[in-house]
């Protein structure tokens, strides 16, 4: 997911790094309290709850609390678990065809039961692109059987999602995909009851009727969501009676508002901003509230491999010695480790320490970018052209961030312009072909699958694009989309991490259409009442754990 | 005088066509494919494409506008594409907001706009005069954004009298600190020009005639001065109150204010092109409107305009 600071969310916990990287949950001490009424002040209005649409984290953070899917993440772990199925599904010798129980009983808010019809329903209505999802046409389902005559109108329904009864739903892929699972824990997968939507007629993202532990029970545009605790939810009941999320609060404003009392959580998907983040760790009361966990996602300088300079893999190679990471990571006032690789921790397959190129400690080697350059054909008769280093500015460190990396690169006697972009400009800049030489991009996961670093940001297929394109170094390799794909519907785990790390070693060492930098660490806060809140790696946030004490 | 509204309604609508235009003309302009964004920013090239194509992105940009101009005309302003919903319903939702803090706006710039002004005025040199203009000075110097910011710190966090921001559905406390911080700027404004104004006048002969005959310092100054300055103050409070009414955008945005002026700036960020020419055109013609109903008005306080007209 590439983003900017306003639209990401990015909350990577990952059990192994929680205890080296801080706090990650509140305290959970005292006896759970049921009742009450949380306040979170988020910044912009959510744009849908029709989780067929919704592709941005704020929107699936709420999501999360009033639909359900088949697979969920446990936790604050990103091990899959069974949620409205029965069990783990079962899954045929030749990795293509998943059959799925559904568990009895599961209810809409209306007290229709749950069947697997409706799922079929709630995804084909997904994939139908009248819906106008981001789903349509795309890479992550399109492994489902008839999904392309689907799309094309040749047919009616989706032939590979099957209602066996009631029950029993089979899905059948035209070719193994070990994210799959994964990717039917997305949103995108939610159940939504049929008569609900030809209910609300065109407004079902301001109407949503799901199966999940709390209910929407008002949504004012530009200023209030109330959830409400749904009393017949199917599982354990959350302990608050109410979330509202009170809209259009800027993140500064918010946390004036937490210390004194009128909120309870901030902006839950986005990271602290650097100013507040040092007021509330010199903060006696705030301090221990800090949660830090690591995200899952790498900030990078993409070259085009196809556009002068960068079509020279020596030049490509110069760059990689050049960039201070370590001063990035302290302009994040250290919410960040140094990434030189294209997975982020915590993911499968993501190899701590990676150092292929022999980087000092602040991720650097001039001497050797320097004789690179030599070697391009650079030196005082051939000075390298200027370079437009195209940014977004999402938030007050970018553009401190870009001018780090514009300073790093004087001292090898390139000049780097800086051009900062709003969000859609940059998108559309980065996306064409030809267009844009050096842009700084972050990619956040979909979900915890190696897979999601590689397929939409290096293949060639993510390369062969006229516009929109998420792999905006162009960069091609077919040895690299040959391991991918080998990897993708590989049954053996390990052996599927080490094709997903030759990947990394061809990108990172032998290629580099990217400068890989670093990965950050989400912070997030809350109020003192507010007990049992934590971040699960996927999801973000997770209402029905936490519970209040004391005030409204 | 019925020819005179007639020629500045048909202006109104010349003006309204000229907005539309222009906004739709710039939101093609400005980089960035819209269904890029409502896609979200990582969905595959194939998902924008179809919804390029559903959302009519791919057919000519004439075919749009024409498109867009006979919806409008039928009042039906389209379909937000952040939001899904329809622009008109979307934009009166939250226009009551808007409205609310537009005329606390204006009479906070009329209680303490005028008092100054005419204090200042009938003691021109005096160290009133200057303490007066000193403050007009700092309140149309501050940016509002700093001015709301403040604020909000000092009134609501370090002494906490009023909410951080909000709206709370629309109550007192809510509304005083951003009407304050949007009448402030405008309140010094009035009082320069009253006072100016006001200068201009008094020593005219008929206020001298006034005096000579006996009238009060009060009669002279609410009954001859203060009439003879409305008009000047009237265009600027009509102007005023049609700007606040077509959304308030800083103030809105520092005090989580939920108006028009919020909404636009978040299309903006959105590249959501119905709701931007929406919100634009809406403005437009409040602001439009209220120039109109300014000179409609001129023609009943000042009977030249009348006679010219």
């Amino acid at each position: 997911m590439r983003y900017h600071g306003r639209v990401v969310a990015a909350f990577a916990a990952g059990v192994m790094f929680l205890t080296a990287c801080g706090n990650s949950t509140t305290d959970t001490g005292g006896k759970p309290v049921s009742g009450g009424t949380l306040i979170i002040a988020i910044k912009d209005d959510l744009k849908t709850l029709d989780p067929a649409v919704a592709y941005d984290t704020t929107g699936w953070s709420v999501e999360r609390s009033l639909f359900n899917g088949l697979l969920d993440y446990q936790g604050s772990t990103t091990q899959l678990v069974p949620d409205i199925a029965d069990a783990m599904p079962t899954i045929s010798a030749d990795g293509k065809t998943y059959t799925f129980k559904i568990r009895h009983g599961v209810k809409f808010w209306n007290g229709r039961e749950v069947t697997a019809d409706d799922f079929k329903y709630s995804w084909e209505r997904m994939l139908n692109p009248k819906t106008q999802g981001p789903m349509t046409g795309g890479p992550f389902w399109g492994s489902v059987t008839g999904t392309a005559d689907f799309y094309s109108g040749k047919a009616t329904g989706i032939s590979g999602i099957k209602v066996v009864d009631p029950n029993t739903l089979e899905i059948d892929l035209d070719t193994p995909n070990q994210a799959f699972l994964n990717i039917l824990a997305m949103p995108f997968g939610f159940v939504i009851p049929k008569e609900a939507v030809a209910a609300a007629g065109t407004d079902f993202a301001h109407h949503p009727v799901g199966t999940g532990p709390f209910m929407l029970d008002k949504w004012t545009p530009g200023q209030l969501i109330v959830l409400k605790r749904n009393p017949n939810y199917f599982a354990q009941a959350p302990y608050l009676a109410e979330a509202d999320f009170q809209i259009g609060v800027e993140a500064q404003v918010g946390i004036l508002r937490l210390e004194n009392g009128q909120a309870d959580l901030v902006q839950p998907d986005t990271t602290i901003p650097s100013a507040q983040y040092i007021d509330l760790t010199s903060n006696p009361t705030f301090k221990s509230r800090v949660l830090s966990i690591p995200n899952v996602d790498v900030n990078y300088l993409a070259m085009n491999v196809n556009m002068k300079p960068f079509d020279n893999v020596q030049v490509r190679e110069a760059f990689n010695d050049v960039v201070n990471k370590a001063n990035l990571v302290k302009i994040l006032n250290g919410r960040a480790v140094i990434n030189n690789g294209i997975q982020a921790p915590p993911m499968p397959g993501f190899v701590p320490n990676y150092n292929p190129l022999g980087l000092d400690k602040n991720g650097q080697n001039i001497d050797k970018a320097k004789a690179l350059l030599v070697q391009a054909g650079y030196g005082p008769g051939n000075p390298f052209p200027p370079q437009d280093l195209v940014y977004t500015k999402a938030n007050a460190d970018s553009d401190t961030l870009a001018a780090s990396i514009q300073q790093d690169f004087q001292k090898v006697g390139i000049t780097i312009n800086l051009k900062g972009l709003a969000f859609p400009a940059f998108l559309d800049v980065t996306g064409k072909p030809n267009t844009t030489a050096l842009s700084y991009n972050g990619w956040f996961q979909d979900f915890p699958d190696p897979s999601d670093f590689i397929d939409p940001i290096l293949t060639c297929t993510s390369a062969n694009v006229t516009a929109n394109g998420g792999n905006v170094a162009f960069y091609c390799n077919k040895q690299v989309d040959a391991l991918a794909d080998q990897a993708r519907g590989d049954t053996n785990s390990a052996e599927r991490l080490k094709l997903y790390q030759q990947v990394q070693d061809l990108v990172a060492s032998k290629d580099f259409p990217w400068v890989p930098m670093y990965s950050t660490v989400f912070t997030g806060v809350s109020s003192t009442r507010v007990h049992g809140y934590a971040l699960n790696p996927v999801w973000g946030l997770v209402l029905k754990t936490i519970w209040v004490t004391g005030g409204k | 005088m019925t020819r005179y509204i007639i020629r500045r309604l048909a202006w109104m609508v010349l003006v309204l066509f000229g907005v539309a235009a222009v906004t739709f003309v710039i939101a093609f302009l400005v980089p960035g494919d819209p269904a890029r964004l409502y896609a979200g920013p990582n969905a595959s090239p194939a998902s924008v494409a179809i919804i390029h194509h559903q959302l009519g992105l791919d057919r000519p940009v004439f075919v749009q506008f024409t498109d867009y101009l006979w919806r409008v005309l039928h009042l039906d302003f389209g379909f937000s594409y952040r939001y899904s919903a329809p622009v008109l319903p979307a934009i009166l939702q939250r226009f009551p907001a808007t409205a609310e803090l537009a005329i606390a706006g204006v009479l906070v710039e009329v209680i303490v706009g005028l008092p100054i002004g005419i204090l200042a005025a009938t003691r021109p040199g005096s160290i009133w005069d200057r303490i007066t203009m000193i403050f007009t000075f700092v309140t149309l110097a501050a940016p509002p954004f700093w001015l709301g910011l403040i604020f909000l710190y000092v009134f609501g966090a370090l002494v906490p009298i009023f909410p951080l921001g909000g709206y709370g559905d629309g109550a007192p406390q809510y509304l005083f600190l951003p009407a304050l911080t949007l009448g402030l700027g405008g309140a010094g404004y009035y009082a320069r020009l009253l006072r100016a104004v006001l200068l201009d006048i008094l020593p005219k002969d008929y206020i001298r005639t006034a005096r000579a005959k006996g009238a009060t310092a009060r009669t002279v100054m609410f009954q001859h001065a203060l009439p003879n300055a409305l008009t000047v103050l009237i265009t600027q409070l009509g102007m005023d109150l049609g700007y606040f009414l077509a959304g308030v955008v800083v103030i809105e945005t520092v005090f989580a204010w939920p108006g028009i002026g919020k909404q636009a700036v978040d299309a903006i960020f959105n590249l959501d092109i119905p709701l931007v020419m929406g919100t634009v055109l809406f403005g437009a013609v409040l602001i439009v409107t209220a120039n109109v109903a300014v000179d409609i008005a001129y023609t009943f306080i000042d009977p030249r305009v009348r006679y010219e007209a």
